[in-house]
Parts: structure tokens; sequence; C-alpha cells
């Protein structure tokens, strides 16, 4: 088999808020790598650090945010790194993303088109009028009706749908390496998130794209994902190609979380249930992070901290009893 | 026995664009009948703008109808007194999708759930205390919770609160408005359970409103799916989910993301573009526009919601010849039972 | 992520107090105003000489050792009065403010709560009220009333409770669109009870805020009606009537105006300090903003 090429490496990245309170670690020692080509979910609970982590990567972090340790190597540049110039210049043109909230993303104050033109203006040094042509033809490819008259309406005309079609418009016309999308269908209706979805995975093909995706619903995960990272509380718990996720779970935390989603129970029988909520992450538990909602808890998970290992061919996890939790209940 | 029967309910909202612009209604609800029997669970369907929510208000009357019939235990709730509109508060509770929005933050817990107390009945504070530690406990929470503010519990357990305060007061029927769609995946399956454990110890009838489909049929005896304001198509459960006869039933049953990776490829019902706006409805069928199956007639004339097979109601020009169930074939060790 | 509500909203009420002592404009608010209070509870054993003991033989002495702001035109102590001068001020101020919030909160509860043709009303009341000169009314007001203090105070507050309702009734606005007020009518609720149990608690914040800040203004509109001899009348204290009566010597003796001049900025200064600090720390939009 060829060894896949690695696009983006974090390594043992540390981030932290700094609250009143205290220091919130929001993501505590996470490592990951995301291979060329791939669309790599990133899955956990409101919370859990996904989000921080995905602005960690162009460097989009609050003011607040406070990066302890790591390096976030992308096709070998340490994006931690490098001069704001240069990271600029990699926003948009190189790494791209687009965020839940389609309806704060676009600036209420310009057309869409001109918005979606400024792009290739800036990081091609393009005319403009040839960026205008080049934004109508982008808005028509994501779906938008009538992309030449529509180009020249603000925001505030378009709907949920469309204007998260617009930002994907926007992020994809430099034809960007890597494009991280943030629940970018979580406010959207089911039926606009299928479409969307749909159209992510079909500029993914054509533009060679790498798709980094947060969600929450496993349900995405499923349908959209080659890879699946589970996060739970600043750490990445478990690392698996979609199918062995979903198929032979190896964290309790992942193995929970698939088991109580309503699909395939029996209408109105009990579901199984993870007891209790995710922990404050201003003092979180210790040893394991999940051990006080475990059901395969051990005295050694409240004492010691499980590392993420390769337990499986690519499948990583970090738990101390892995060998015990079995398959999901619905496919046994 | 039907604990809630809704005959032909309307509600527009009236508003003026400008000054001097003629008044237009959004139809929020146009036309919706149904009933539902007691302690069964009828599961509310639609997209944002498809009215759920404001039938779910209006069947309460915390929103006044327009027109049309709601009938409570035999009773019009259109027309009550205010005494028997006191009491009809007092059978019926409401639980909303947002749990901190849905507590008052400057009042604890026990405040909370004391008010419905104080004002329908006249028990002294010693045996109203008991009763909300009760309630408490039978919403897996415990008397420690008594004196939190919402703030100070997390979403679940504001939830839990925020269902403590509907049942309190055993109530019939409880609307509940996108109950687990706020929380995370993990408590959302907590809440269910217990929704679905007060269901069956107290004998609720439940209205559950929701947009997700899966949720939906994992708690509901009868679904009811509405686009635009209007009913589009109305059965059992499983006739729903192994049946469905209007498009707009099927390309939805499609869209779900469903967590199995193996069924990535199957086949699906389009939609096409997006909800129009409620302000302007399509003529004709609302859905013709997005529809795949759209034929001249769903143009010219609104189709009514008719009766297909048994209790089998859809309304749309071509439910007799259309069938989903190739479509849906892969998907159905989910959408069965 | 991070950034969800419910983790705002748990930061609230425990932060207020830590947030506020981090805000040093705030805390220097906080003990300016503080010294004001303490000169004024205490002016019985502070001040050196009565408030209204003349002596002609020391008139329009400049500030020595033994009248530190100096004397008057009449030889009355003026650290004396005005020591005295702060409990006026603080007062009068306290008593508008009370006033007016009483007027104006009860009249925004109203608007914002039942809408329609009694919002309309009121509002248009509001609008009007607001686009009036607020001295000359007051002045037309204190003409009506007489002059002396409790008119005056009358005065300022029937001009200026406009605020506290426009605040109140966009507050209360937005808190009807919030759940909780429709599971209360769920619940059998009454309007009276919804008005008071669970919207005007969650109006309190911008109050407190609004009150601190019309403070200030109060007690300047009732400075400004005593400097133009509507207000308290003599020999009482008060730093408006000081600054009237020190006009006259402001090239001879500049202490009998700067003084009082002096302890009206201050105070106001400290009231709008405390007032912004109160709206950073209690409005978590701004605060996140």
């Amino acid at each position: 088999m060829r060894v896949p090429e690695v696009l983006l490496d974090v390594r043992d990245l540390r981030i932290c808020y700094e609250t009143s309170r205290g220091c919130v670690k929001a993501v505590d020692g996470v490592s990951l790598e995301v291979y060329a080509g791939e669309t790599f979910c990133l899955v956990g609970e409101t919370g859990c650090g996904k989000s921080t982590l995905a602005l960690a990567i162009p460097r989009l972090l609050p003011p607040n945010a406070r990066i302890l340790s790591g390096s976030i190597l992308f096709k070998g540049v340490d994006l931690l790194r490098v001069s704001d110039s240069k990271l600029q210049e990699l926003r948009g043109k190189e790494i791209a993303m687009i965020f839940q909230n389609p309806m704060t993303s676009l600036n209420p104050v310009h057309r869409v088109g001109f918005q979606v033109a400024e792009v290739p203006v800036t990081h091609f040094k393009m005319s403009w009028r040839e960026a205008l042509a080049t934004a109508v033809r982008q808005l028509g490819r994501v779906g938008i009706a009538d992309p030449d008259l529509r180009s020249r309406d603000y925001p505030h005309t378009f709907s949920g749908g469309m204007k998260q079609r617009s930002m994907i418009a926007m992020m994809t016309t430099c034809k960007p390496s890597l494009l991280i999308a943030d629940e970018p269908t979580t406010a959207l209706d089911v039926t606009i998130q299928a479409q969307i979805l749909k159209l992510l995975h079909e500029l993914k093909n054509e533009y060679g794209l790498t798709l980094l995706l947060i969600t929450h619903n496993f349900g995405i995960v499923a349908e959209v994902c080659d890879r699946v990272g589970v996060m739970y509380a600043g750490k990445i718990v478990e690392v698996a190609d979609v199918t062995e996720v979903f198929e032979a779970p190896l964290h309790p935390y992942t193995k929970g979380l698939i088991d109580c989603v309503v699909a395939r129970r029996k209408s109105k029988s009990r579901l199984n249930q993870i007891p209790g909520t995710p922990p404050s992450l201003l003092n979180p538990p210790t040893g394991c992070r999940f051990h006080p909602r475990c059901a395969y808890v051990t005295h050694e998970c409240v004492k010691e901290e499980p590392r993420l290992i390769e337990v499986r061919k690519n499948h990583l996890v970090a738990c101390h009893n892995y060998e015990k939790v079995g398959g999901v209940s619905w496919s046994s | 026995m039907e604990l809630l029967v809704v005959e032909d309910l309307r509600k527009y909202f009236e508003f003026k664009k400008g000054l001097f612009a003629r008044k237009q209604y959004v139809r929020a609800v146009d036309g919706v009948s149904f009933s539902v029997e007691r302690g069964t669970t009828l599961g509310v369907v639609g997209e944002s703008g498809s009215g759920k929510t404001t039938l779910g208000l209006t069947i309460l009357r915390l929103i006044e109808p327009t027109s049309g019939r709601i009938l409570f235990n035999g009773s019009d709730v259109t027309r009550l007194s205010k005494e028997e509109l006191k009491h009809f508060r007092r059978s019926t509770g409401i639980v909303f999708q947002d749990p901190y929005s849905s507590l008052n933050p400057r009042m604890r817990v026990k405040e909370i759930l004391e008010r419905p107390l104080k004002i329908h009945s006249d028990e002294g504070e010693e045996s109203r205390v008991e009763r909300i530690i009760k309630t408490l406990e039978e919403v897996g929470l415990s008397a420690e919770h008594l004196m939190r503010y919402p703030h100070e519990l997390s979403g679940g357990q504001q939830q839990r609160v925020a269902i403590a305060r509907a049942i309190i007061l055993k109530p019939l029927l409880v609307v509940l408005d996108e109950p687990t769609s706020s929380l995370d995946v993990s408590v959302q399956a907590q809440i269910l359970n217990l929704l679905l454990d007060l269901q069956s110890r107290h004998e609720l009838t439940y209205v559950f409103i929701t947009h997700d489909l899966l949720t939906a049929k994992h708690v509901s005896d009868f679904i009811m799916v509405m686009y635009l304001g209007k009913v589009v198509e109305y059965s059992t459960v499983r006739e729903v989910f192994s049946n469905p006869r209007h498009p707009y039933t099927a390309s939805l049953l499609s869209s779900i993301p469903i967590p199995d990776p193996k069924l990535r490829g199957r086949k699906r019902v389009s939609v096409v573009g997006e909800p129009p706006s409620p302000l302007n409805p399509p003529k004709g069928c609302r859905y013709h526009p997005r529809c795949p199956y759209a034929i001249d007639t769903c143009e010219l004339r609104e189709p009514e919601l008719l009766e297909h097979d048994k209790k089998h109601f859809v309304a749309c020009h071509r439910a007799g010849e259309l069938s989903f169930r190739e479509f849906l074939a892969d998907m159905d060790s989910f959408l069965s039972e | 992520m991070w950034f969800n509500k419910e983790r705002i909203r748990s930061l609230e009420s425990n932060e207020v107090l830590r947030l506020f002592l981090k805000h040093k404009r705030g805390v220097a608010g906080l003990i300016l105003l503080s010294f004001m209070l303490f000169i004024a509870l205490t002016a019985d054993f502070i001040a050196p000489k009565r408030f209204d003991e003349v002596d002609p033989s020391s008139r329009l002495l400049p500030p020595s050792t033994e009248h530190i702001f100096g004397t008057d035109q009449l030889g009355r102590d003026i650290f004396s009065r005005i020591v005295y001068g702060a409990r006026i001020a603080l007062w009068v101020g306290l008593l508008v403010v009370v006033v007016e919030a009483g007027i104006g909160v009860p009249l925004g509860l109203i608007a914002g709560y039942y809408g329609g043709s009694v919002d309309k009303l009121i509002s248009a009341i509001t609008d009007m009220l607001w686009a009036f000169p607020p001295i000359i009314l007051a002045l037309a007001i204190v003409t009506i009333l007489g002059p002396g203090l409790t008119n005056v105070v009358i005065a300022v507050s029937i001009v200026s409770w406009a605020p506290y309702t426009r605040v109140v009734r966009a507050k209360t606005l937005s808190i009807m669109g919030r759940e909780f007020i429709t599971a209360a009518r769920a619940v059998g609720e009454s309007s009276l009870s919804i008005m008071f149990r669970y919207v005007l608690p969650n109006t309190l914040a911008p109050i407190i805020v609004l009150a601190t800040l019309t403070i200030p203004s109060a007690i300047l509109y009732t400075t400004a009606l005593s400097f133009l001899g509507f207000g308290a009348q003599p020999p009482t204290p008060d730093w408006g009537a000081m600054l009237n009566e020190g006009k006259d010597y402001i090239f001879k003796a500049p202490w009998c105006s700067i003084f009082p001049g002096l302890f009206i900025t201050l105070t106001a200064l400290s009231f709008n300090l405390l007032g912004d600090a109160l709206r950073d720390v209690l409005d978590p939009k701004l605060r996140l903003g």
C-alpha cells in the first residue's frame, strides 16, 4: 500500500484560555495527522476543544487563548512559528475555513460577488474584472441560481443555505489544499444540510482538497468522512477509519456515543446512555478524563492517564481497558 | 379516547412592510387538523418555517389562533372562561428547546417549581417543598439542586428542571418543542429516556415537535409532517417511515445523515433548492418548486390532505402513483422498528 | 466552542465583583464616591464651623490653615459649607433618581409588556419629553411650583424619567421574547406577576447602570437651578447656590466658586466612572465585545 502523504501534522498541541477563574485547557496535548486528499472528521461534544483546535490551525484563536506548546506542521511549515505576513498569504490561498454560522461570516455591507472576488484579487493579484467573473463562476459552481444576478446582491437577501454556499464559494476560489469546516451545517435544515455536505464532497473530489470537518453529529461522520478523531475534554481519545469506528470502536466514550444514537432502536425502547455530563476543563478529573462516566473504569484509570497508542493498524486509542470494550450493541 | 382534537386551525401573523404598504400575512399555520389519543405521542416534523412551533404554542393557547377549533377533553380551548383557562393551564405543560432561555435566570430552582403550585393550589410550604423534591427526584435531580440558580446547572440539568416544571401539576398533555436539540449527544439520550419513563408512569400525552426524524421516530406513535404551515403527511410511525407517500417526507428521510458508513452510497430522493419564504408561498402545491416529481396540476391546484390507505393521510396529487420504497430499502434497518 | 452561551452565563454572577475590582476607573469612581459619602455622613464631626456661622471680621479670606478653602462674602467657612453641601447634593441626586425610576420603570414595563397602542402612546409621550430642552422645561415647572429644593427635585425628575422608560421598554421587549415568559404563561401566571416576578428582576442591571449614570446629571441640573436662584434658598449650603453667590467675587475671591465647582465636578465624575464600570461589568455582551 502506498504511504499517504501527511498534509497536516499537529504535535502535542496545548492551548488554554485565560479566564478570570484560571487557565482553561481547551486543547491538552493533542497530536494528529491529516493525510492529503482525505476527509478527516473531528467529532466530540460541546466544549471538548474541537473548535479550538480547528481555529488554532490558521491561527484565528481569540485574544485570550494562549498556545502553551506544540507545533502545527502544514506541508512541513510550522504554522505556529511562521511570520504573520506569510500566514496571511497561506490563509485563503492554501488553508481556508468555513464556520457554523453563515449569517455572521459574510460582511453585510459588501455585495456577495465582491466578497468572493476579493480573495483572488488579494492572493493572485487578479484584476477586478477577471476576479468578479471568477466569483460569478464560482457562485454558480456551488449551486447559487442566477449567479450573475445574485452576485450583485447583499448577504441579507440570501437564505442561510445560500450564505453557506457563498462562504464555500469564497473559500474555494483559490483552490486551497486544506479546507477546515467547523460545524458547517449545524445551523441549517436537514434537506439543506444534505445538499451542503454533497457539495463539499464534490468540491473535495474536483479540487483535490483535504477536508477537516468538525462536527458533533455521528450521522455526518458516517456520511462523509474517511477517518475520524474523537475528542473528549481537550484530548483525542480515538483515531480510526470511519468503518472501524462504527463497527469496532475501542474507546468506551466512542462506543457510548454511537450507542446512544436513536437509529436502529426499537421505538420507545430505552436508549443506552452515558451517565453524567462532560467535565469542566478548569479542573478535569485525574487519570483518564472519562473515568467518572465510564462503565469499564478500573483503579488504573483513576490514577494514570492513558496515552494514545496504535493498538491495531491505523487505529489509535487512549484507554487502559480497550480490550474489554465490545462492539456497539446494534451491530452485534 | 381522544384527548386533543384540532380542527382546521389557522394562525396568520399580520405585518406591514413600510408605512403605506398593504397588510401582509404570514400563514404560519394554515388549516391544520389532527387528533391525539390519550397516552400517545404525536411527532410533529418539519424544517424551519414549517409552522411547527407556532402550532405547539397555539394548541396551548399561548398564541391566539386566527380561526379553527381546539378541543381538549371535549371542551373548546378557544372559548374558555378565565377560570376554565386556568384549569386548562393546569392540565397542560410545555418544554422548550433552549433550557437556559426557558428558566428565569433570577429564580432559584425551588421558586421556579413553586410558582405553578402556588398558583394552582393552596397547600402549605412544607407539603409544597415535599412535592417539589419528589418531582425533582422523578426527573433525576435531587434536593441538593433546590437552591441553585439555572446558570449553576448544566444544560441537561436545566432541561430536567424545565421538564419538572411542566409535569409538577400532573398534566394530561405536554408539548415538547425540540426538547433535545440544543443538548449534547450523550445528554440527549438521557433526556429521551426520561421523557419516555415519565410518559409511561403518568400516562402522559405528548406533542413532540422536532426537526430530527430519527428522534421523532423513536418517541412517537403518530407522525405529522409539516411544510410551510400545511400538513403534507400524517400517519402512524410505521407507515410514515416504511412507506412514505409524500415526496417531501421521502426527501426528508433521504436527507437524514445515517450513522452507518455502509449506507453512504444509498439512493436518495432529491430535493431542489431551499424552502421559499412563508410570506409568499408558491401557488398550488407549496412544495412544487422543490419537488422532483411535480406535474402541471401541482402548480395550479393545491392538493387536499386525503386518506390514501387506512389512517394514512397525504396531501399530494400523485400520492396514488408514487412509491419511495425502493429508495428507502437501504435504510430499512434504521427506519423500520 | 469554548465560548458557548452556558459558560458565559455561568460566569455572570460570581464574576461581577471580581471584574469590577479589575476595572481601574470604576474603583477610582467608587473611592471618590466613598469619600463624598464619608464627608456627607461625618459632616458634624469634620466641619470646623457651622455652615451658617457668619463672621463679618473674616470676609473673603483666601485659603489658609484656619480656613482651608477660604471664606465667603459673609465670612462663612467654605470648607464647612462644602462638607454640609455634600449631604444636599447626594440626597438630591438619590431622590431624583428614585422619583425618575418610580415614574419611568413602570411605564417602560407596561409599554414593553402590552405593546400595541399602549406602547405607542407611552412611547409618544416619552419621545415628546425627550425632544424638550430639559433645563428650560425644568425652569418652567419650578416657576409654576415656586422656588425650593423639593420643587427642584420634582421638576428635574419630571423632565428626565424618559431614559428609564426607554431602557426598560427595550429590555422588556427583549425579555418578552425569551421562552421563560411563555413558560410562565403556560403555568398560568398573571400579567402582573409576569411583569414583576419575571421581567423586572431581569431589567435591574440596566436600571442600576442608568441610575448611576443619571445621578450626575440630576446633580448638575439641581445645582444649575440653584445657581439660577430657583433651588435651595440661603443660607442652605447648596453647591449650586454657593456657585451663584461666589460668581460676584470671581476675580476678587475665586475660591468662593472654585471649590463648589470642583466638588460638583468630582461628585458627577465619581458617579460617571462608577456607572461606566457597572455597565461594563453587568452587561456581558459589551464585556465580550
